[in-house]
């Protein structure tokens, strides 16, 4: 899966589709590559991922902005530490 | 965290989880040791990985379980989900993952194995002084 990058310091990580565990990977690991205090959408389809993508996110200390419906898929908003 | 996985049987579902359990584990930061043994150990021969298609369920699940092999087809065609061994292989590319198979089925059965017989996943054919010594490497063990 590729991070497609928006802007300087914003990227976008589409894992619509994905079943578990590779939203929690594939955000992980895409966060992974990004300098301090980048920002990182990432787009996902299924309700347990809100939850569990902005948990291990927190868990590795970065910051959870937001989470937002869009219709049939959510959009989680971080911010690397 | 020192996660060890004992892994004793060889059905789809089993090896599914192995593979979510360990890509979880790592994606967190986690080392991972895996120990398969008895049926397990023999998903892991090259020729036999692909062939496990099996699921453990209760009859009356049977159709759920059917929609879960559907959609499992369906979303590795579609490059949206992955084999459990690729799943292993990612696991390997992002942390410490380390698979162990051991011996003691293969010699059970009067088989002789060698580490070309296996997935290239794996990194040691071996035997229970193996999984001690894990064991006594691990922060926490699950059995699968």
């Amino acid at each position: 899966m590729k991070i497609i990058k928006i802007n300087e310091d914003k990227y976008l990580l589409d894992a619509r589709g994905y079943a578990c565990p590779y939203p929690q990977v594939f955000t992980l690991k895409a966060i992974k590559d990004l300098g301090s205090g980048s920002i990182m959408e990432v787009l996902v389809d299924n309700p347990a991922s809100c939850d569990n993508v902005p948990a291990a996110v927190k868990k590795l200390g970065h910051e959870v902005l937001e989470v937002r419906e869009e219709g049939n898929y959510w959009r989680i908003v971080i911010r690397k530490r | 965290m020192k996660l060890l996985i004992l892994l004793v049987e060889s059905t789809l579902d089993r090896l599914l989880a192995l593979g979510t359990v360990t890509l979880g584990a790592v994606s967190m930061g986690h080392d991972v040791a895996i120990y398969a043994t008895q049926s397990a150990s023999f998903a892991f021969l090259k020729d036999y990985a692909d062939k496990v298609t099996d699921m453990a369920y209760d009859s009356s699940l049977r159709g759920f379980i059917g929609e879960v092999m559907r959609g499992y087809n369906e979303v590795i065609i579609n490059g949206k989900f992955f084999r459990w061994y690729e799943m292993l292989r990612q696991a390997k590319e992002i942390g410490n993952v380390r698979i162990y198979v051991c011996t003691q089925p293969f010699e059970l059965a009067g088989i002789k194995v060698n580490r070309n017989d296996f997935l290239d996943i794996v990194d040691d054919l071996v035997m229970i002084g193996k999984y001690v010594e894990l064991l006594e490497w691990c922060d926490r063990s699950i059995t699968l």
